[in-house]
């Protein structure tokens, strides 16, 4: 596989994935999103978060000015979360993104970032 | 649209050795070829400084100099340490000043803060909005105690010119020396060394090799420095150390190609700078940074809004270029130059440099285009962005 340089290769091959072809982007009609701004680097998350009757995530539509792995992360987490309820967004995703795209320590922000955006924007 | 090469385009950063300079530097370094030491009075040394010596004349041709104002050193950055401390340590007096700006090489702002750290004052002027550093500048920070001025002749992010012909012109009514860093304006633009005390280049940004490059200094008005490398007294006391014939002769064969092809370079990438800039500015919310300076053809440097830098050079990492961060730092900091300008960090941030050289064909022009506009948009979709 080609990672076309350093560039690429600071990044694991799930972090590249998501980040070339990210799920779930855009906006939910008739909702108003959530909006974030990390810390760290300034990255800006608006989150479309639609529940159904039993407080499970139905729905997550995002849009991000942000940095790759925080793209990655929020493509990969609008996908684990459906069915999720808060309390299991607050304990497990974080954790899940971590292993799943293999975020080294300095890339572990985003990972908290985009975890807590979701539990902030569920009801 | 996929990625499906590799361009490079990074030609400011350094440039591919031309195979003529390559040969004739191969037969500097075997035994069947100019391998001698040439400080040796044999005749096998004697043909070695012979190269060196026409070397030597091929660089100085290349900026209007005489062979004699010409010494050879491991490139830019040393040819830079050697004029301004070797300038402060000829001419001065004790606490002296030196001018220069705050959008120099870093060879030149390194050297000046440790210029600093020793006595010296040091003036750090501001560029224009375009990139440029004027003569009312440099004339109205001038004192009776600067022993020097230092400025470049062209920026390496911006590719924006400075007016060194009018600068030279008027310190020829003061005391102080002029030193200009050409790195990047040797082999680009006609460079002459009229009205200039010493003027550093670099071998590697004009298809020579790396290692390698020469400080001239003025013979008449004679420009002294005292040497910061001592020892067998090489280079006429200059720099000491064995040449390394091989690396000079690169140098000299670099040059003599820049002579001749100059004129033909500039025109054909001139054409490929304008179509680059026009095909970028299609896209919303792009700025060509210093678009109203005068400029080297080979260097473009854009910012885009809606994006963010880390993930517009992630995205095109197919092409090779320099982005809007410190290439050296591994914590990238956004561009001094580029915020020198007034650009905001995330602005400055989401800047790429594309530099264009020899190589650089229209087939690969249009494919960073279209790799460039498909990216942005992505990037700006993924962020949900509208001009």
């Amino acid at each position: 596989m080609n990672n076309f340089g350093r560039l690429g290769s600071d990044y694991s091959q799930a972090v590249l994935n998501h980040f070339d072809s990210p799920l779930n982007t855009g906006a939910i009609e008739g909702l108003e999103p959530s909006f974030s701004r990390s810390a760290a680097w300034g990255d800006e998350l608006h989150l479309w978060l639609k529940q159904n009757s039993e407080k499970q995530v139905a729905e997550l539509k995002w849009t991000c000015l942000g940095a790759p792995i925080v793209i990655a992360a929020t493509s990969l987490a609008s996908e684990l979360v459906i069915g999720w309820r808060k309390d299991e967004v607050q304990t497990k995703l974080a954790a899940c993104l971590l292993e799943q795209l293999e975020l080294s320590a300095e890339q572990r922000y985003a990972a908290l970032f985009v975890a807590d955006a979701i539990q902030k924007a569920i009801n | 649209m996929e990625r499906s090469r590799q361009v490079y385009l990074d030609y400011a950063a350094t440039t591919p050795v031309d195979p003529a300079v390559a040969a004739e530097m191969l037969a500097c370094l075997t035994a069947d070829g100019n391998y001698a030491n040439p400080s040796s009075d044999h005749d096998a040394g004697l043909q070695a400084a012979e190269k060196v010596e026409l070397a030597r004349e091929s660089v100085a041709a290349l900026i209007a100099a005489s062979a004699k104002e010409i010494t050879f050193t491991s490139g830019a950055t040393e040819s830079i340490n050697m004029a301004l401390k070797g300038a402060f340590a000829a001419y001065g007096k004790g606490a002296d000043h030196l001018v220069t700006s705050k959008i120099e090489h870093k060879a030149v702002l390194a050297v000046a803060d440790w210029l600093e750290s020793t006595g010296v004052e040091v003036t750090r002027l501001m560029p224009d909005a375009n990139g440029v550093i004027s003569a009312r500048q440099v004339s109205d920070a001038l004192r009776d105690d600067t022993v020097l001025v230092s400025l470049q002749w062209v920026n390496n992010e911006l590719g924006s010119i400075q007016p060194i012909a009018e600068i030279a012109e008027l310190l020829k009514n003061h005391s102080a020396r002029f030193h200009v860093d050409a790195a990047q304006a040797v082999g680009k633009i006609p460079v002459t060394v009229a009205g200039i005390d010493y003027l550093s280049l670099s071998a590697h940004k004009f298809y020579g090799p790396k290692g390698v490059g020469a400080l001239y200094c003025s013979a008449k008005p004679r420009a002294r420095i005292t040497p910061v490398v001592h020892g067998a007294g090489q280079e006429a006391g200059m720099r000491s150390g064995t040449v390394p014939v091989h690396q000079v002769v690169g140098l000299g064969a670099a040059a003599e190609i820049a002579i001749k092809r100059l004129q033909a370079d500039q025109q054909r990438i001139q054409q490929f700078s304008a179509q680059l800039c026009e095909r970028l500015l299609e896209l919303s919310g792009v700025t060509i940074n210093a678009s109203d300076a005068s400029r080297v053809g080979n260097i473009v440097s854009a910012s885009f809004e809606g994006v963010n830098g880390k993930a517009l050079r992630l995205a095109l990492r197919d092409l090779h270029l320099s982005s809007g961060s410190a290439c050296s730092s591994a914590a990238a900091e956004p561009s001094f130059v580029l915020k020198a300008l007034g650009l905001s960090d995330t602005l400055a941030e989401a800047s790429l440099r594309f530099s264009l050289g020899r190589e650089t064909s229209e087939l690969e022009l249009e494919y960073a285009l279209a790799r460039t506009h498909y990216e942005v948009k992505r990037l700006r979709q993924i962020a949900g962005w509208k001009a």
